[in-house]
């Protein structure tokens, strides 16, 4: 279980400063499929790097179990990361330089685990094919199955996605959709989707919605 | 224009860490060309006017020269003409010397210094290390001097080198037989700071510049000048010297142009790698804007103008800064050469059409230097933009995560711009060394043999502290006193001492020298001879006898017959002098009998110094003489005493310093007797005297005053050692050093350059749960290759080098064999003798620089830059904050 307390998160300093999270208290059950809405500039993708530990609040705390990674050093935090968490960014970022198949294959090797479960995962995902290509000879849907490729390589408990549809055409978003919904079915990963589209949003299970960086709905 | 002007301006405001990235390299290339340049003019006009008879610029000093003179000698020539005023004699003793006043110091550059500088004020003074030790003075420059009741200051002490090389001004023996009251020498021996009243009782006339010297080959107006000089009564000039020393001047002039000239290319070239590596990223940044620009309407016309207009700019601000701080570099330069190290101050901002003919302009070299950088940089960066991305390698199986990341992290432009530039340094500064740690002299050693050759240590200018065996260092003694010793003369083997000694001082002024020690030796003794002794006097042949008869004292006239020399044998023995705080401390080392000062004082008792074992021993009786000779070398006068061996010391386990103070180190036998100057005078010997003073700490040397002792400070010898490295090291060390930083700079920018043009990749990596700690490492492994491949090409570049030039000795020295074989004829001689100027020529064979080991110097550079890219490396990635979303956000954008 995730829980989320008193985070507030502030961009800036003096006048020019942003509150973009203020006192967010939340709670995500294991095998949860759920969106956070919201308008642009409400605070969810924030949340959401919070959740994952890329940013850092200015104060509350972020409990995955009995860890808060809200303490973890750098080192420590990475390191959990890299075990439980798996994210799928709006804009793929696969790193150019590699094939796809040594993107997917990076949290893997960097946790010394062995990618017992990579051609099940690309089978699935459908990228068997491409896995020799570089990010710029594959298309935007397949660069994205290929990042949640990335992502369940080391079977993390945890999926954050920021806006994982929004990068892509209508069908190739669909396509992620289904993916996502069906490993939270299957492998009853827990999902956090970041969007701003009802139709993603209506396919999950639970919507919490965010403006002004409070929590104003949470159904 | 003005849209366009703030579109560049609003870009360069966004990037100003990219601008100065861009500005940085060519700045410090502007300021290294600078610096340089300056320095080679100054030190070019330093060259042509310090030796100013034998090198390139003449100049004359002559007594009130008459105008039909100065007319004819000037020929319509431009030359400057200066007066140098002399007040008078002055003198000590039965010496003279001509002391002068000096109202400017500049006209007399070219007189050198051992230390400081010329008078430049009314109490100040200086002269040469001789006169000075005339007046009994005893100091360092910065101490007073009373002259003639007045006290200076002393602002410099002349080369004694000075005094042997005046022949221009020196009027000719015949005119100054012919003159009523010729002056005693054209310049003075002393220099004080000119009165504001004073009398001038000469004026002497100096013609700077009345020629260029031979560098434009005008013999011919050598010998007319020396026609007009012997005609009005100067002695006349040495053609030779002048041509042989000006063509060496000028050869070195070139030789030095073309080596900076070199090393300021190498800068051109790191600071336009480093240049086109930065602009390279700002290139593929800006085409998105272009793009817009030429979407909404902008012409290709006026976008090219933008850029040259951007590129003309930052030339002008690279060449203002640049030369600016090259300008203020060079004044530290110059200040500390000539006020901390007394070099003649010669400016590179000079006027003089000599040096600026014969020198390259810093300011426009920079200038043209700064241009073509740019335009360089600037076309290779946008070719670069046009030229399509390889296409990247497939492999069969996905790489190694080590691999993975370094695949990451390569960026091959700014790898090979990083790796130029460092071996460009390694190699540039190896160079250096050599060329800065040895002297340009030619040597047949070189060219004799080769295996010596390459073998070749550089010259070490190691200070020696050792003083009359004593090592000042080593020893823990920081003053050491010394004057001349009592003169002895010889007939045979039988001394006497010469005329009264001045020098010296006695135990009473011993003892007023708190925590010093007194010592000297006397070398006109002997003792009536003793059985058994083996050192006898040997007179010498008949003739020799009947001479030292004629020219004795008539009392001694039947010394040899059945007088009193005749009648016995004479025994060597010199007498060590040492005062009562050496004499207090030898009980230890006594073998036989005791020390008593007191009859030691008297001249009762004397000390038998021997190394363990000798001819003497405690409780023998002696009789100790001296001779003192007289006027015309034959004895004058004997005088003599009875004094019993009071004790044996044994100079075996002595430490060092007392073993100097009472071993007899001018003979070679190793006794001799020990007593105070008191005690010798009351035995009656000649000319006793302590002449050396040592102390552990600083003395109030003021007793010391008149007695002719010259100081040997620990500190002083330190400051030389400084002053040398620093004259010999300092100037040019200082442009490699600014030249080493420049490649140093587009090393270290590089790294920061590489880091943030992947922190968008680095963040991602993060993101996926790469600990930034492991990211580290991995650039490190990845930034550390870099120094370490350099180095390694630096080695093998100079090492090529080196044999190369290897091979040109060799080649020389086998000409120079043929050339000396005795069979050769003529005919072939002559054509080795130009095969051999070829060979020097095309193999640069006059600078030894070539043989100097460069490996230790490289290792210590490759050393420091693993060093500082360790800390760089670690430095940039400190920037990679917590937020590694807000990381990734900027780095999509930057993609």
């Amino acid at each position: 279980m995730i829980k989320a307390t008193d985070l507030n998160k502030t961009y800036g300093k003096g006048d020019g400063s942003v509150k973009a999270l203020k006192n967010i208290n939340l709670s995500v059950n294991d095998g949860e499929l759920t969106a956070l809405i919201g308008k642009s500039g409400s605070g969810k993708t924030t949340l959401l790097n919070l959740l994952g530990g890329l940013d850092e609040a200015d104060s509350g705390s972020i409990m995955y179990g009995d860890t808060d990674i809200t303490k973890l050093k750098d080192s420590p935090l990475a390191d959990f990361r890299l075990n439980n968490i798996g994210f799928v960014f709006q804009f793929f970022d696969l790193l150019p330089e590699l094939t796809a198949e040594e993107n997917i294959l990076l949290p893997a090797k960097l946790a010394k685990k062995k990618a017992e479960r990579l051609t099940e995962i690309t089978d699935r995902l459908g990228i068997s094919d491409r896995l020799r290509h570089y990010p710029s000879e594959l298309s935007g849907g397949q660069q994205q199955r290929a990042a949640i490729a990335r992502a369940l390589i080391n079977d993390p408990d945890v999926l954050l996605c920021d806006e994982p549809t929004g990068n892509l055409d209508a069908k190739s978003g669909e396509e992620v959709m289904r993916l996502l919904t069906e490993l939270n079915r299957e492998y009853g990963k827990t999902v956090i989707i970041v969007t701003h589209d009802a139709d993603i949003a209506a396919q999950c299970g639970r919507v919490i919605e965010i403006a002004d960086g409070q929590i104003i709905k949470n159904a | 224009m003005k849209t366009l002007f703030y579109i560049s301006l609003k870009y360069w405001r966004k990037h100003l860490k990219t601008a100065f990235a861009l500005l940085f390299a060519g700045i410090l290339m502007n300021m290294v060309v600078t610096v340089s340049l300056l320095m080679l003019r100054s030190s070019f006009a330093r060259q042509l006017h310090s030796d100013y008879d034998y090198d390139g610029m003449y100049e004359l000093i002559v007594t009130s020269p008459s105008q039909e003179f100065l007319t004819e000698i000037s020929g319509g020539r431009e030359y400057s003409e200066g007066h140098i005023n002399i007040l008078g004699k002055t003198g000590t003793g039965a010496e003279k010397f001509t002391c002068g006043y000096l109202d400017d110091p500049a006209g007399l550059c070219h007189i050198p210094m051992e230390s400081g500088r010329l008078p430049q004020s009314e109490n100040e003074i200086a002269a040469d290390r001789y006169v000075l030790d005339r007046f009994g003075w005893v100091g360092d420059v910065g101490d007073t001097l009373t002259l003639d009741g007045v006290s200076y200051t002393v602002s410099g002490i002349i080369d004694e080198i000075y005094g042997l090389y005046r022949p221009l001004s020196e009027i000719s023996s015949t005119t100054r037989k012919g003159m009523t009251d010729p002056p005693e020498q054209p310049l003075p021996s002393i220099f004080v700071g000119k009165p504001e009243n004073a009398n001038v009782l000469y004026e002497y006339t100096m013609l700077s510049g009345i020629a260029e010297g031979n560098l434009y080959g005008e013999d011919d107006l050598y010998i007319k000048y020396d026609e007009i000089l012997q005609k009005y009564g100067y002695s006349s000039v040495s053609i030779d010297d002048l041509y042989s020393t000006s063509e060496l001047l000028k050869k070195y002039a070139t030789q030095d142009t073309a080596f900076l000239l070199c090393l300021s290319i190498v800068c051109m070239v790191i600071a336009a790698l480093s240049v086109f590596s930065v602009l390279r990223s700002v290139i593929a940044q800006r085409k998105n804007h272009d793009r817009l620009l030429l979407r909404i309407g902008l012409s290709r016309k006026r976008l090219a103008a933008m850029y040259c207009t951007e590129g003309l700019f930052a030339v002008l601000v690279q060449l203002v800064i640049g030369c600016g701080a090259g300008s203020l570099v060079y004044m530290a330069i110059y200040i500390f050469q000539t006020e901390l190290m007394g070099m003649p101050p010669y400016s590179g901002f000079t006027a003089d059409k000599w040096v600026t003919n014969y020198t390259l302009d810093p300011f426009i070299i920079s200038a043209a230097f700064s241009v073509i950088m740019t335009v360089t940089a600037f076309l290779a960066g946008a070719l670069a933009s046009k030229l399509r991305p390889l296409t990247k390698k497939r492999g069969k199986k996905p790489a190694s995560l080590f691999v993975s990341i370094g695949r990451v992290f390569r960026q091959r432009y700014i790898t090979v711009v990083q790796t130029a530039a460092l071996v460009l340094i390694c190699c540039g500064t190896a160079l250096g060394y050599m060329y800065f740690a040895d002297t340009p002299e030619k040597e047949s050693f070189y060219h004799e043999n080769i295996i010596q050759t390459l073998n070749y240590t550089p010259q070490s200018y190691e200070f020696s502290t050792e003083v009359g065996g004593i090592d000042l260092e080593l020893d823990g003694i920081s003053e050491y006193y010394s004057a001349p010793g009592s003169p002895t003369v010889y007939i045979g083997e039988f001394p006497m001492a010469g005329a009264d000694t001045e020098y010296g001082i006695d135990d009473a002024v011993a003892d007023e020298l708190k925590g010093a020690q007194a010592f000297g030796v006397l070398t006109n003794t002997f003792m009536i001879g003793k059985e058994g002794y083996p050192d006898r006097i040997f007179f010498g042949t008949q003739e020799e006898k009947d001479y030292l008869i004629s020219v004795s004292d008539e009392k001694y006239a039947d010394i040899f017959d059945d007088g009193e020399l005749g009648a016995l044998t004479l025994d060597k023995i010199e007498v060590s002098l040492a005062d009562s705080s050496v004499i207090d401390s030898l009980d230890k080392y006594v073998i036989s009998g005791s020390i008593d000062p007191e009859k030691i004082s008297n001249g009762e008792e004397v000390i038998f110094v021997c190394s363990g074992s000798g001819h003497l021993s405690q409780g023998d009786e002696i009789t100790l003489c001296s001779a003192k000779a007289n006027d015309y070398g034959g004895i004058g006068e004997i005088n003599s005493g009875k004094v019993k061996i009071g004790a044996v010391i044994s100079t075996e386990n002595m430490d060092n310093v007392t073993f100097n103070c009472v071993k007899n180190y001018q003979s070679e036998v190793s006794y001799g007797l020990l007593t105070t100057v008191s005690g010798a005078k009351a035995i009656g010997l000649h000319n006793a005297a302590y002449t050396n003073i040592i102390a552990k700490d600083g003395i109030d040397a003021g007793p010391l005053t008149g007695a002719g002792f010259t100081k040997t400070g620990l500190a002083q010898i330190h400051t030389a050692m400084i002053a040398s490295a620093a004259a010999k090291y300092g100037g040019m060390a200082l442009i490699i050093i600014i030249m080493s930083l420049l490649g140093f700079a587009a090393y270290f920018n590089g790294i920061g350059v590489k880091i943030r043009q992947r922190a968008y990749e680095i963040s991602v990596l993060r993101a996926v749960g790469a600990p930034i700690s492991r990211l580290r490492l991995r650039l490190l492994i990845d930034n550390i290759k870099l120094p370490i491949i350099a180095g390694a090409l630096s080695v093998i570049s100079v090492k090529g080098l080196q044999m190369l030039m290897a091979h040109g000795y060799y080649l020389h020295s086998q000409t120079f064999d043929m050339l000396n074989d005795p069979s050769t004829d003529r005919a072939l001689k002559e054509s080795l003798r130009s095969q051999l100027t070829e060979i020097s020529d095309r193999y640069f064979l006059d600078r030894v620089m070539w043989v100097v080991p460069a490996e230790r110097i490289t290792l210590i550079i490759v050393g420091i830059m693993c060093a500082v890219t360790i800390l760089l490396t670690v430095l940039a990635l400190r920037k990679f904050r917590k937020n590694i979303a807000e990381d990734i956000n900027s780095g999509r954008e930057r993609q």
